[in-house]
């Protein structure tokens, strides 16, 4: 039997060991080991210029665009959409997000929002949605028109998952969210982009 | 108000179908005659099309409002929709009741003189994908029924009276991208619309459902298959690869690469994809039994690559029979676009001075490139063409993966915005937009976006539009002399201008604008003499109305998603003191 595994940065050793036990007739946990990799699909780190760490002050500044490339009809973060990109920020630290939309056809916004199952995606997300205090751009259903930003400053205190999410109509349900993660084991800020993900902001 | 059968109309209508609407008609105690719909240009009392008369002029035959008393225009009620969005609605009002249609398709009759709600009807979508906000500009009203278009791509009427719905019928399959936000235009016994929809690989069409029971009576595709014939004797969308626009400003087109790619094959069932709404509401010629329409650009928007050829009828203005449905001319502004730049705001009919000199029935189209055209209604040939209302540079440069900075940018110029006609003034009043952008394109095949769209729902644009920081964007409201083609006078304005205007007997034009600002303007001068201001943006079209002999000016003030201007739910109705 022969199972298709996503290809995995630094995982070769792993997939090797997985072999090995499939040969060995350690079927059940290879198998099991082999599913969970397929569950997941592969991450890379990104080690960007828009995201700046003071580990010190424990604050994190984000530089997010809106419509940052062609991507998705333009429906991106940085060129990432349809969680293509997730930020990790530790428990504790103050993230500072600097948006500003490149998009000359349509206003955006960033709002931090629960993660959504695929069938329940807003069509539009405004205050309500909000899923962290404070965590949102100014008319977060509206958006902001080109060349406008804003800034946004909240503390990362809840653990969890979440969503960078568009809430103007009809573009996060477009695909216009990536993820963004507060994890109590990390010890600073990260990005990882989705292995196969349309190029984007490096 | 009681009902007679004219002659004309018993003649006009088909037996069963004249039947069926009269039937219909005959319980009505205030119904919009097949005549009076017919004849609302000549009338200031109700205004029950979209675009006032059936050419669609925006000319309000009064001149109780003039610019000796305009200053006196006072806000006489305001009424509160709740319904927060895009509101980009000309209000409807026939026999002392306004109807008004919201973002998200609901429906409000109001007493016109009172201001008081008399019935709403929320219509419940299914599902609907749309790129540029929950748009609805309108309904109208014939016999006994209101009629209008929604979101998810349905077709809807109901009684005038009550509110509730008669019928409904679905158009498209709106999963697919397929939605509607236009107003209907009725000829006879049809309501005609047209789709939208190309920003994501539909193909595009215009229909007539019977007004009685909703059953659709013909369907023209605005892109042609590879069989059918076009009006020159050409089949199919491939067209015979113009090199300029208007044959004056050249498209920079690799003919050759097209034609070696066709020989290849690539691009056969493109059609199929290739977009060309017809997304603002039609003029309709009684006399000649006429639609005129125009047709948006091509999908995808800013990427030729897989679509060789003119894209017919994209970028057109198109003459199609009413009663069959049958194409008889088209005229295609700009062969192969990749620059978005859609022939949308609603076509006007009205009598031109043609190239001889003499006055010739002509169909008027305002640009996203800037220009005013006119036509000759009966062949569709190009009388003259303005000239430009918004700066031109670099125009019809090609996108690049880099981006190339093109003006005007792809919303215009002049995008959905209805213009306005006076005929005594000669002038076509046009609210344009200045934008700067750069032009991005970025090839995805269909089969690549259709992945990416079972994901995610989202657009093909084949590319993107870059804002340009550093550079002011703004607006004019622009008079354009439709007899000779040059501008008589702009009034500059802070912010791009999207809504429309009126013009009216009176001499004057109003327009609003993004920051709240609703203005009368002298139409000979341009002259501003009365303002108000609204409190969010007032981005739709006025109309004029009276009752008990009384003028009213009435226009939507609820801002607009596509240029963020500020959200408000209002209709403001004004009076004299």
């Amino acid at each position: 039997m022969r199972l298709a595994a996503p290809v995995l940065a630094g995982a070769a050793p792993l997939q090797e060991w997985l072999s090995s036990m499939l040969a060995k007739g350690a079927a059940a946990a290879a198998l099991f080991f082999l599913l969970l990799l397929a569950a997941a699909r592969a991450q890379s780190e990104l080690h960007p210029s828009w995201l700046q760490a003071d580990a010190g002050a424990k604050k994190v500044r984000i530089d997010i665009v809106a419509g940052w490339n062609a991507n998705n009809g333009a429906l991106n973060f940085n060129g990432y959409f349809t969680g293509d990109m997730m930020v990790v920020v530790p428990v504790g630290w103050t993230v500072e997000v600097d948006f500003k939309n490149n998009d000359a056809m349509l206003p955006h916004s960033l709002l931090v929002t629960k993660p959504y199952p695929p069938d329940h995606v807003p069509e539009i997300a405004g205050v309500n949605e909000v899923a962290i205090p404070r965590a949102y751009t100014d008319n977060p259903d509206q958006g902001i028109p080109a060349p406008k930003g804003d800034k946004v400053s909240f503390k990362a205190q809840a653990p969890g998952d979440y969503w960078f999410f568009c809430g103007a109509p009809g573009h996060g349900l477009g695909g216009m969210w990536t993820k963004f993660k507060i994890d109590a084991a990390a010890s600073a800020p990260s990005v990882t982009i989705t292995q196969g993900a349309e190029a984007g902001r490096p | 108000m009681g009902f007679s059968i004219p002659a004309t109309l018993s003649r006009c209508l088909g037996l069963t179908a004249g039947a069926a609407l009269l039937s219909g008609l005959a319980g009505a105690s205030q119904a919009a005659t097949w005549e009076e719909v017919q004849k609302a240009g000549e009338q200031s009392k109700n205004w029950v099309n979209y675009g006032g008369d059936l050419g669609q002029m925006r000319y309000w035959p009064s001149n109780k409002i003039n610019a000796s008393n305009v200053g006196h225009l006072r806000i006489k009620w305001i009424f509160q929709t709740g319904v927060v969005g895009s509101f980009e609605n000309t209000p409807i009002v026939d026999g002392g009741v306004m109807y008004v249609s919201t973002p998200y398709d609901h429906i409000f009759a109001v007493d016109a003189v009172s201001g008081k709600e008399l019935w709403h009807y929320q219509y419940k979508l299914g599902k609907n994908i749309f790129c540029c906000g929950p748009n609805n500009r309108g309904v109208v009203v014939v016999g006994n029924k209101v009629l209008f278009t929604t979101l998810d791509a349905h077709i809807v009427a109901l009684d005038k009276k009550s509110g509730e719905k008669v019928w409904d019928t679905e158009v498209a399959d709106s999963e697919v991208g397929y939605s509607l936000t236009m107003a209907p235009a009725i000829f006879k016994n049809l309501a005609i619309i047209g789709i939208a929809g190309a920003e994501y690989g539909i193909r595009g069409f215009i229909s007539a459902y019977n007004i009685e029971d909703g059953k659709m009576v013909w369907r023209w595709h605005t892109i042609p298959s590879p069989d059918e014939t076009n009006p020159d004797g050409t089949k199919g969308w491939e067209g015979t690869f113009g090199t300029k626009a208007d044959n004056i400003n050249d498209l920079h087109r690799d003919v050759a690469g097209e034609k070696a790619a066709i020989a290849a094959g690539k691009g056969k069932d493109s059609w199929m994809r290739g977009g060309g709404s017809n997304w603002t509401t039609d003029a309709v010629d009684v006399s000649r039994g006429l639609i005129f329409a125009a047709i948006g650009n091509p999908s995808p928007d800013l990427d030729g690559a897989d679509r060789p050829g003119d894209n017919r009828w994209s970028d057109s203005l198109v003459a199609v029979d009413a009663n069959t449905g049958k194409v008889k001319w088209a005229y295609q502004y700009i062969p192969h676009d990749v620059w978005d730049l859609d022939a949308v705001s609603p076509p006007i009919l009205a009598k031109v001075k043609g190239a001889d000199g003499k006055m010739v029935d002509a169909v008027i189209h305002a640009g996203k490139t800037g220009f005013v055209y006119v036509h000759d209604r009966d062949t569709g040939k190009l009388i003259r063409r303005s000239d430009a209302m918004v700066p031109h540079e670099n125009l019809f440069a090609l996108p690049t993966e880099q981006g190339t900075r093109m003006l005007p940018g792809a919303n215009g110029g002049v995008e959905w915005s209805p213009c306005a006609f006076n005929p005594a003034t000669r002038l076509d009043y046009c609210v344009n937009l200045h934008q700067p952008m750069n032009y991005i394109v970025k090839h995805e095949t269909w089969d690549d976006y259709r992945k990416r769209y079972a994901q995610a729902p989202n657009m093909w644009l084949g590319g993107a539009f870059v804002a340009i920081p550093t550079e002011k964007q703004y607006g004019n409201i622009s008079a354009v002399n439709v007899d000779s083609g040059k501008i008589a006078w702009q009034v500059k304005t802070d912010q791009p201008m999207i809504g429309g205007t009126l013009t009216t007997k009176g001499d004057l034009v109003f327009a609003g604008q993004g920051n709240g600002t609703f203005a009368a303007y002298d139409a000979k001068s341009g002259k501003a003499l009365w303002s108000f201001q609204a409190g969010a943006g007032v981005n739709a079209a006025p109309m004029g109305f009276e009752i008990g002999g009384k003028p009213y000016i009435a226009v939507a003030a609820g801002g607009n998603f596509q240029l963020n201007f500020k959200y408000g739910t209002s209709v403001l109705v004004f009076g004299l003191d």
